[in-house]
Parts: structure tokens; sequence; C-alpha cells
């Protein structure tokens, strides 16, 4: 196999009047866990269906393993999915949803014992190799729809939604154990997910898609620390967003809501600020850009939450080490940013960091 | 309400039920009754009871010819109406084209077509353009595909309804074509479906006198046209007779299709039950006809 598992080129679709998938480019290596991370809607399931062949793009191609498989019907890809709901067949007992894909590619019979009994066990259900899916919890469905789609060894394994079926604590449980079938089978992983803490936790690099387009692919790091366009900085983690313009009285500062921002060469870019570098200052401290009235506090256990509201009421977020905040509600403070840590979010292209990328 | 109240309603309602068990089944039961009756002629009590007309149903040459022309024409209708109607329901529900909502109602459209009006329609395209399908097998199997079709779009189509597509689309995925992903996965999951349809379509083929009497001639008829003619000439319990052999296996073919009807799940039970209850398919189904 390749280095690039998977590439995708120029890739468009549309369902009657709607643009689903709008121009996609991915390359995904091989042996990584890549995520497609989207709001609902934004096409990514689409993407994913379409490597695997279940849906034709109505233009562009689709290479597995540097061969182009856009024409190929999806029995004859060498990827697997894991439906969102698992879809076992409810006819058929676990071993033989498990079997499934081994005898439609005709193994021989030893040989499917000993494999259906080797993936289950690494998923954790040897036991359970008798019993009908309706008999089974949630999570177990989704052990053995992940082992069904792993036991034929896809060059690829590609997951629709795999955990937003299950509660919170089994998710959690669920991602690491998706890691470690990951690293344990070596196999590349293609996960499309809405839930932007899961991309970030289990990922190796993430695509994050919006509106039928891919906006940024990167670590989780990358995306957090350098957003490449306004959806990016929304999407990932939590953000103050401010659409800023030139402060006539001082180059290199621009101004929104009432505070200012040292920003290289001004003009008028959109600026981002983490919760976690917004310092609540005293009013008159030399290092506020602004000032603002305390809304809310509020306990998060490893963190406080303070919610300020700047002269034009708007919202700002700030989060604080929990030990040694002593601010009040309704009292009137400052604002204070460390330069190294403000953002410039180019309207497209490459994010600046505003102290020369520094960090 | 008090418990007397709720008592006196109770009462009630099993009154009303056992009325219209007795409307449903009296006339059978008379029918029943008659046929093992020493009398030539009915009117009151038997005043004595005999297999007679039973032997004589048996031995009579047009009802044992009509009997497995019977049997040919509802055996070739059902596996027809079963085969395509299920390919009609499979595109229905899992592909989105042009036409579909057309199809849909294309399908349903012989159900409110006055059976007569369909044999005489029927009888003008065979007598102008198809001589030879008058009178055969083929040609009246054809004719009562028609009217079973609806009936298997309709049930078929309601199972389909309630699967995942996801399962075949897993199956393709681990290795099967289109057609073996249906044939492991979707078709076991409507198998019970297809069996009440097919036993339904079965016993409304069989019974179809409307239609087919205009489809063959009077010397070689099907068993249910065969009565009906015999009935023109003569009066004697050996059509009545003849009528409870029918009633006794309808019974039980419709009796195997509830059962069948409740394993496919809710969906089909009105239809199981209204079917069931009047032993003969598509009125039932136009009535409790569950949307695909």
């Amino acid at each position: 196999m390749s280095d690039r598992a998977i590439a995708v080129r120029s890739l468009s679709k549309s369902f009657g009047r709607k643009d689903v998938l709008n121009d996609i480019e991915l390359t995904v290596r091989a042996g990584e866990f890549f995520s497609l991370l989207g709001p609902s809607g934004c096409g990514k399931s689409t993407a994913l269906r379409i490597i695997a062949g279940l849906e034709r793009p109505d233009r562009g191609r689709v290479l597995l393993g540097g061969a182009d498989v856009t024409g190929t019907p999806p029995h004859r890809r060498p990827t697997n999915l894991v439906f969102q709901q698992g879809a076992l067949f409810p006819h058929m007992t676990v071993f033989d949803n498990v079997a499934y894909g081994l005898r439609a590619r005709r193994t021989g019979r030893a040989e499917i014992t000993r494999r259906v009994a080797e993936i289950l066990d690494v998923v954790g259900m040897s036991e359970f190799a008798g019993r009908a899916p309706s008999t089974l919890s949630g999570g177990q469905r989704q052990r053995i729809a992940i082992a069904r789609a792993l036991v034929g060894r896809p060059d690829v394994l590609l997951l629709d939604e795999p955990l937003s079926a299950l509660d919170l604590g089994l998710q959690l449980r669920m991602r690491r154990e998706l890691r470690r079938l990951q690293r344990q089978t070596g196999t590349t992983f293609v996960c499309v997910t809405h839930n932007q803490s899961e991309a970030m936790e289990v990922s190796d690099r993430i695509a994050v898609m919006n509106d039928g387009r891919v906006e940024q692919i990167g670590t989780a790091e990358e995306l957090y620390r350098a957003p490449v366009s306004r959806f990016v900085a929304g999407f990932i983690g939590e953000n103050n967003l401010f659409d800023t313009a030139p402060d006539p009285g001082s180059p290199g500062r621009s101004r929104a809501d009432g505070l200012t921002f040292p920003v290289p060469g001004g003009g008028s870019p959109l600026v981002a600020v983490r919760p976690e570098f917004i310092r609540v200052v005293e009013p008159s401290d030399e290092g506020a850009i602004g000032g603002a009235v305390v809304r809310s506090v509020g306990f998060l256990g490893a963190r406080i939450r303070i919610v300020l509201e700047t002269s034009t009421g708007r919202e700002v977020l700030a989060d604080t080490d929990a030990h040694s905040s002593t601010v009040t509600v309704g009292a009137a403070v400052g604002v204070a940013v460390d330069p190294a840590h403000l953002t410039v979010v180019p309207a497209d292209g490459r994010a600046v960091r505003s102290e020369g990328a520094a960090g | 309400m008090t418990p007397a109240g709720r008592r006196a309603a109770a009462a009630l309602r099993v009154l009303f039920l056992a009325l219209v068990a007795v409307f449903v089944l009296l006339p059978l039961a008379v029918v029943v009754v008659s046929s093992f009756s020493v009398d030539e002629t009915g009117g009151g009590w038997p005043s004595g009871f005999t297999l007679r007309w039973f032997q004589r149903a048996l031995d009579h040459e047009p009802f044992r010819v009509g009997l497995l022309y019977s049997l040919e024409v509802a055996g070739v209708a059902t596996v027809i109406s079963l085969v395509f109607g299920t390919m009609a329901a499979y595109a229905i529900a899992r592909h989105r084209f042009p036409g579909r909502e057309l199809l849909r109602s294309v399908f349903v459209m012989p159900l409110s077509l006055p059976r007569v009006v369909a044999g005489f329609c029927l009888f003008v395209l065979y007598a102008s353009l198809f001589p030879a399908a008058y009178g055969t097998v083929g040609g009246i199997a054809f004719a009562h595909c028609l009217l079973l079709m609806p009936f298997v779009v309709a049930v078929v189509g309601a199972a389909l309804a309630g699967l995942d597509p996801a399962l075949e689309e897993a199956a393709r995925d681990l290795g099967s074509s289109a057609g073996r992903a249906f044939w492991h996965v979707t078709l076991p999951q409507i198998r019970w479906a297809l069996l009440a349809a097919g036993i339904f379509a079965f016993i409304t083929s069989f019974d179809e006198v409307d239609t087919s009497v205009f489809l063959m001639p009077a010397d070689t008829t099907t068993l249910p046209v065969a009565m009906f003619l015999r009935l023109e000439q003569q009066q004697d319990p050996t059509v009545t007779a003849m009528s409870s052999i029918l009633i006794a296996g309808s019974l039980l073919l419709a009796a195997a299709a509830a059962v069948a009807a409740r394993r496919t799940g809710g969906a089909l039970g009105g239809v199981g039950a209204t079917a069931g209850a009047r032993t003969t398919g598509p009125e039932g189904s136009a009535e409790g006809e569950p949307t695909p």
C-alpha cells in the first residue's frame, strides 16, 4: 500500500438542487486516525459514503492506495464501514454477523472460525458469539459492528458517527477503545463526527468541514491555535471573536466592542482570543485593553468561567484558574489580553499570530 | 363511572362483538350446516345428516377439473405477483426516481376498478389482440395478477419501509453484490410479509369469479366459476358442500396468513385482521392499506 491511504480529488456531489459537497480535497496517510468534523449537514457523511462506494460523486475522483476506485462498487473496495447505529443483521447471531464479510469473500471455514474468534477477543466480546444482536447493549452492538468491519482486514476503516448513539460515559470509554484498536491493528481510520472533543481526543489529523467544503486540515493543536477561518475559530473550542475596525487614534491598533487590540499592520481583521487567555484585571491596570462589567461567575471544576459585558453590551468569556480568582458579580473590571495569544484570523489563507508566530 | 356502570359497559361491549361475530359467521354457518343436510332444498333445521353431497361434489367432473384449474391459476398468479410486486415495492421503497408516486398509484389503481369492468376490459383485450390467451391458465393468471399486485405491493412495501436501508448497505460494504445483499439480508427479514401476501394472493385468485368469468369458455372453468354456472342450472346441496370445503380451506389459510402477518410486526396487523375476516384479499387491503 502506498503512503497515501486515501486521496480525494475535487469531489463534488449534489442531491437535487442542494450542493452537498463542493470541490473537496483530502489526503489521508496510511495508518493514521483521520476525522471529518463538522456540524450536521456539512457533507461529512456523504464524503465518507462516497469513499465507501455507497454514493457516487457528481465530479471528482477517489483513490485508495493509489488506485482510482471512483467507479468501483462498494463490495470491491478495500474499505469497510461502521454504520451509525451499527446496522447489525438482526436475523443473524453475533458470530454470523462478524463472519458475514469473510463468507462473502469465500474464506475457508477454519479460517473464518479462527479470525472471528480473534477479532471478538480484540473487541472484548468473545462470550457473546452466540447471542442475537437484539440482546446486546448499545456499546456492545457498536463493538460488534467494529469487529464485523475489521475482521476482513480492510486497508481503511470508515466510521460514520460511531459513538453518537451511546450515552456520554460510554462515549468517553469507547473513544479510548477506538484509539487502542486503531493502534493495535495499524489500520487507517477515517471517522465522521460532529463532536469536536471526540475528534480532538482520538485523531492524528482532523478535516473541519462546513457547508460542503473543507475549511482546514490539521492536528487538533493546529486547529485550536491557528484557525484559518472564522468558522474554524468558532467551531473548535470556545472563542471570543471580534470584528475589528482600525483605531483612528493609534496606528497598529484595531478596535471592537469597546476594546482595543494590538494588531500589527492595523486594518480590520477578525481577532480571536480564547477564554483562557483573557485576564480580568483592575480597571486602572496598564495592560487593560478596555473595561467591562462582570455578569456572572461559574465554577466549572478545574477553572472558573467569568462572563463579562463590555460597554457596547458584548459578552466576553474569560476562564481563570480556580484558585486565584476573587471577582464579584457586578464589579467593574479591566480586560487584559496577552498579545502572544491573540490570533488574527485571515479572511482566507493562513492564520497569522500577532507576535510573529511566537510560542 | 361507578363499578356497576363499568360492568354494564363491558357487558355491552361483549354483546356488540358477539353480534358482529354472529353477523359475519351466520351465513357461513348456514352453508356449512345445510351441506350436511339430507334435505335437497334448504329451510329450517335439517331432518337428518349425510356426507352424500360431499361425495357428489367431489365426483362432479366440472368441479374436479375446476379445482385443478383453479389451483394452477392461483399458483401461477401468486408466484408472478409476488415476484413482480416485490420488485415494484422495492423500487418504490428504496429508490428516488421521477414518476415514483405515479408508479405507486398505478399499482393501487386496480383496487378502485370494479372487477366486472376489469374482466370485460381484459376480455376485449384478449379477443382483439391475444386470442390465444383466452381460456388459458396464463391468460387468467395474468388477469388475476392485476388484482393481486396492489395487495402484494402494499404488504411488502410496508415491510420494506420498516427495514433500515443501512442493513443492505452493510452487506454490500462487506463484500456482497447488490443482488446477494438483497438475498442474504433483506429477503430473510421480509419473509413473513411475503408469506402473508402470498397466502392472501392465493386465496384471492382461487376465489375470484367476477373477472374470471369473462375470460374462459363455459366448458373449462375455474372452480368458483364452475360453481357459479352450476348454481344457475340446478340448486342442490352439491354446491353447498363444495362451498363448505372452500370455506374450511380459506379459513385455514387465512389463519396461517394472520399468524404470518403478526410476525412481520404491527404494520400488517390491520391488513391481516381485515383480510382474515373476509377470506378474500384486495378489498381488505384497500381499506387497511399500509402506506409503504
